[in-house]
């Protein structure tokens, strides 16, 4: 790669300082170039060299991030009209140019690109270089390496000019897509001109037609929901173990002048604890106030913060049911104080499916796993049981729900997590086994499946609990041999009583269905 | 009559001209559970007394003279519970293990407010009752317009003047949820006060116009200002203070605690209000109105807003017609023959659909007296 002949001297500097040259990516962390307007910042280490000629060229030109109050009828909107370049990240541009910048926006350009995980040349104000490196070392304090995009829906991108403006929309609302080439049967749905949910006149008003995805997703399933702004884009990574969360705000040019520690109320899907909150402009002590889960969804508020804040989150280490390993396989015995049982990891389901707590002391699950199977213990507190007359233990029971019952869903695909197998014990010893595709109800296999396990209970009537136990081959959840340290998606449930009929849940589903994958906690074999 | 028929019913009226809006799908979400009787309507459900004074406020000097208002509150609160000493008429909804918050209007101020020497009087009869200084606190929403009437230089000391931005913010775990116009911000959370310090709430509105819900009274007072993000129902021509107003009010714990509605009518707005930039829109109904029945009281507002209007030969608060329209705020704020948005006085009625009262002005026992 070449310096351009304008910016030799100022690459020789980097190079002395930071070892770096022209168009050369700063060691551990994403590059950000800038032009020899902002030469300080390459001498402090905070950026490279905008590159010249064909390096220069690959990047894009995109139009600086920006807010307007745009009129609508009855006055000026209070929804700011957000120019974001995140809908041409998403589209496909790797590398960004931000040339010319006017004042006051060479932070937020270069906030956005790292957010939307682009490289980019900054092309900054000279009266913004010194806030352009004060973001730039926020930026590098606060990297990592990038985490797996999420998104709720996928685009079928066509290129035209309407489907541009469509994903402009799309981003403006924080409905969260991924461009596709084809649907994908991970994500809740496909966006596709043409399709007679998506028909392609629609495109023509793109505020409507993004108002039709939200309408079909249901705000209830959306990955991020942001309350108390109109002007701050979500962006969210992960990989089921943790997320990282980026906020880029465009209002006042992405100053927040109110110290407000209740700026923005952020619900994100999934059971997480906040590790980290960086807030830019905010103290380093700033944390999130007032975490909450609610169903399946954790809650909590950003103070008033500065063009970006980055909120690292941890799966919440109770959404975790450890397995023990056991050298041997060992007889079913429904008995918490056998050896097999007595030590074993467990957890409890002692809420609704709203996260509420249940009635009576909690249902209690234990797990072991051998290189054969995964056993399951549930030890179930009743006042009535709600039992089938004339069970049929030696066979398997359709409609098993419908009576006191256990139940466990076991998902082995974290791409496709809509399918998982379903295993149920009633304290009668039946039982039912079940293949879920949720991405393809009419295709799957249902109760047709059969995955081989086997079950035994017992009821103590004096102590009013009864004991289930599971056997589950591994090879019925899983398609790779079991070892320490895999982690399996993992739903536990039990339904008792008949009037009132009661559900008990480990992890709040939100709804009233059990089968809400993205709710489901994990198995791991330790 | 249900909220769908009332809906209906209000579609049928012809004069209308533009239509309601379907029943937005509310979806509120709190855990607290009502009281056994909930503040609103109050066991006055359906009384309303007002006390006229000529000489309570100078139209010239907008003075207040308080010896005056000191004497129509008295009047007014014994005249509402029976009692002949007022302090037994306060009694009746506080005591000395009560925090109370007074909620007031300072969103025209300083031309259209709840009166300082108003709620200064509320304040030194609570006192009266035993309920301490610093578990008073007369509080707005927000924070820029509570400061302007100074109610601090009024009041007792230990009494504190707080908004939900200089004091413990909103609660997370009480809001309404709805979806107006495709917002994305579809929230409107409680104030924490509300919820987690207030036992109970003296709501202290003034007589205002307002240029989206028709009137501001007791209901809009307690529903727009103990809530955040609630601007968004009147964004647009037509809105949606109809439904919004009274479904606020019955949010858990706020309608079980407001237990005493006082409107100030001392000084009013007639057209541009909520606030008050032109004084030519200022009134002097020289009244106080007292309940525990916010719909009952706010009833009255309205005629008592419109009549002025009639009395000016302007247009009617009811009046829907596009043609008073207009996009520009400047012509609204300018000529009270405009609208900014579709006035919704209706939102009275509809809260009375919620049980928040009596709208029927047959069944509202008014008593009227002049000191």
């Amino acid at each position: 790669m070449k310096p351009a002949p304008s910016t030799v001297a100022l690459a020789a500097i980097a190079a002395l300082v930071c070892g770096a040259k022209a168009g050369q990516r700063v060691e551990g962390r994403r590059p950000v170039y800038v032009t020899s307007v902002a030469a300080s910042l390459v001498e402090q280490g905070l950026a490279a060299l905008a590159p010249a000629g064909a390096e220069a060229a690959a990047f894009e030109a995109v139009p600086h991030p920006r807010i307007r109050s745009v009129p609508t009828v009855a006055r000026a909107t209070n929804v700011p009209w957000v120019d974001s370049n995140g809908w041409r990240f998403q589209r496909g541009i790797k590398k960004a140019n931000y040339a010319k910048l006017p004042a006051g926006v060479a932070a937020l350009a270069a906030a956005e690109a790292f957010t939307f995980n682009v490289d980019a040349i900054v092309d900054p104000d000279p009266a913004d270089v010194d806030e352009l490196g004060k973001m730039l070392r926020f930026l590098k304090a606060n990297d990592q390496s990038p985490l797996p995009a999420m998104a709720n829906v996928g685009v079928v991108d066509d290129r035209s000019a309407a489907m541009g403006e469509v994903l402009n929309m799309l981003t403006r609302h924080n409905l969260l897509y991924r461009v596709v080439s084809a649907p994908d049967p991970a994500l809740s749905f496909t966006v596709q001109l043409g399709t007679p949910d998506f028909p392609s006149d629609a495109a023509k008003n793109p505020v409507e037609f993004a108002a039709r995805v939200r309408a079909k997703l249901g705000d209830d399933n959306r990955l991020v929901r942001l309350y108390g702004t109109s002007t701050v884009l979500a962006r969210l990574t992960g990989d089921g173990k943790r997320a990282r969360l980026y906020l880029l705000a465009f209002d006042r040019n992405g100053r927040r002048q109110a110290d407000d520690p209740q700026a923005v109320r952020v619900r994100v899907l999934g059971w997480y604890r906040a590790s980290k909150l960086a807030a830019y402009g905010a103290a380093p002590d700033t944390a999130p106030t007032d975490l909450r889960h609610i169903g399946n969804t954790t809650e909590f508020w950003v103070p008033s913060f500065n063009t970006i804040t980055i909120v690292d989150l941890d799966a919440d280490a109770s959404a975790v049911l450890d397995s023990a390993y056991a050298a041997q396989d060992f007889e079913l015995e429904p008995d918490p104080d056998s050896a097999e049982w007595k030590t074993a990891p467990r957890v409890v389901a002692g809420v609704d499916r709203s996260g509420q707590p249940a009635p009576g002391p909690p249902t209690e699950i234990r797990s072991r796993w051998t290189k054969q199977h995964l056993y399951l213990l549930y030890v179930c507190p009743y006042t009535e049981l709600n039992l089938k007359p004339n069970p049929t233990p030696t066979v398997e029971t359709p409609q098993l729900w419908n009576w006191d019952v256990a139940e466990a869903f076991i998902g082995s695909d974290v791409e496709h997590i809509g399918r998982y197998k379903e295993f149920e014990v009633s304290p009668q010893g039946e039982w039912v086994d079940l293949a879920i595709d949720r991405d393809d109800p009419k295709g799957q296999e249902g109760m047709k499946w059969n995955s081989g396990f086997t079950v035994r209970s017992r009821i103590d009537a004096r102590a009013k609990i009864w004991y289930g136990v599971m056997r589950i081959p591994f090879r019925s959840i899983d398609a790779r041999p079991p070892e320490a340290g895999r982690e399996l998606r993992l739903g536990l449930f039990r339904i008792s009583g008949a009037d009132p009929r009661q559900r008990h849940v480990w992890r709040p589903t939100g709804t009233d269905s059990f089968h809400v994958p993205q709710a489901f906690g994990t198995l791991r074999l330790r | 009559m249900d909220r769908r028929e009332f809906l209906a019913a209000m579609a049928a009226v012809p004069v209308l001209g533009v239509q309601p809006r379907p029943i937005p799908d509310y979806r509120i979400v709190t855990n607290y559970k009502p009281a056994a009787q909930p503040g609103m309507p109050g066991p006055y459900r359906g009384r309303v007394v007002t006390v006229h004074s000529p000489r309570c406020i100078d139209e010239v000097t907008e003075q207040v003279d308080v010896p005056t208002v000191r004497a129509m509150i008295a009047r007014g609160m014994t005249t509402l519970t029976g009692d002949k000493d007022p302090r037994d008429s306060w009694a009746r909804f506080f005591n000395a293990q009560d925090f109370v918050g007074i909620k007031v209007n300072a969103s025209g101020a300083p031309g259209a407010m709840s009166m300082p020497e108003v709620v200064a009087e509320i304040a030194n009869n609570l006192i009266a009752v035993g309920v301490k200084p610093t578990n008073i606190v007369i509080h707005e929403r927000g924070a820029g317009q509570i400061l302007l009437p100074h109610y601090d230089r009024f009041v007792p000391a230990g009494i504190r003047v707080e908004s939900a931005n200089t004091w413990l913010g909103l609660d997370p775990d009480v809001y309404v949820d709805a979806n107006f116009f495709g917002e994305e911000d579809t929230r409107s959370y409680l104030i924490r006060m509300v919820t987690e310090q207030f036992t109970k709430i003296v709501n202290v509105p003034n007589m205002k116009d307002h240029g989206a819900s028709g009137v501001t009274g007791c209901l809009k007072n307690i529903a727009y200002g103990e809530f955040n993000n609630v601007a968004r129902s009147h964004y647009h021509a037509q809105t949606e203070t109809l439904t919004f107003i009274g479904t606020l009010a019955t949010v858990e714990p706020l309608r079980s605690r407001t237990v005493l509605n006082i409107m100030d009518g001392l000084r009013g707005v007639w057209h541009a209000g909520p606030f008050s930039r032109n004084r030519k829109f200022r009134f002097y109904p020289k009244q106080l109105k007292f309940g525990t029945d916010p719909v009952a009281i706010d009833r009255f507002l309205i005629d008592i807003i419109d009549d002025k209007r009639k009395k000016e030969g302007v247009i009617s608060v009811w009046n829907r017609d596009m043609k008073y329209f207009s996009t520009n705020p400047e012509d609204w704020d300018r000529d009270p023959n405009m609208n900014r948005s579709i006035r919704e006085p209706g939102h009275i009625e509809y809260a009375a659909t919620l049980g928040l009262g009596v709208y029927d002005t047959n069944q509202i026992h008014h008593t009227e007296l002049t000191i």
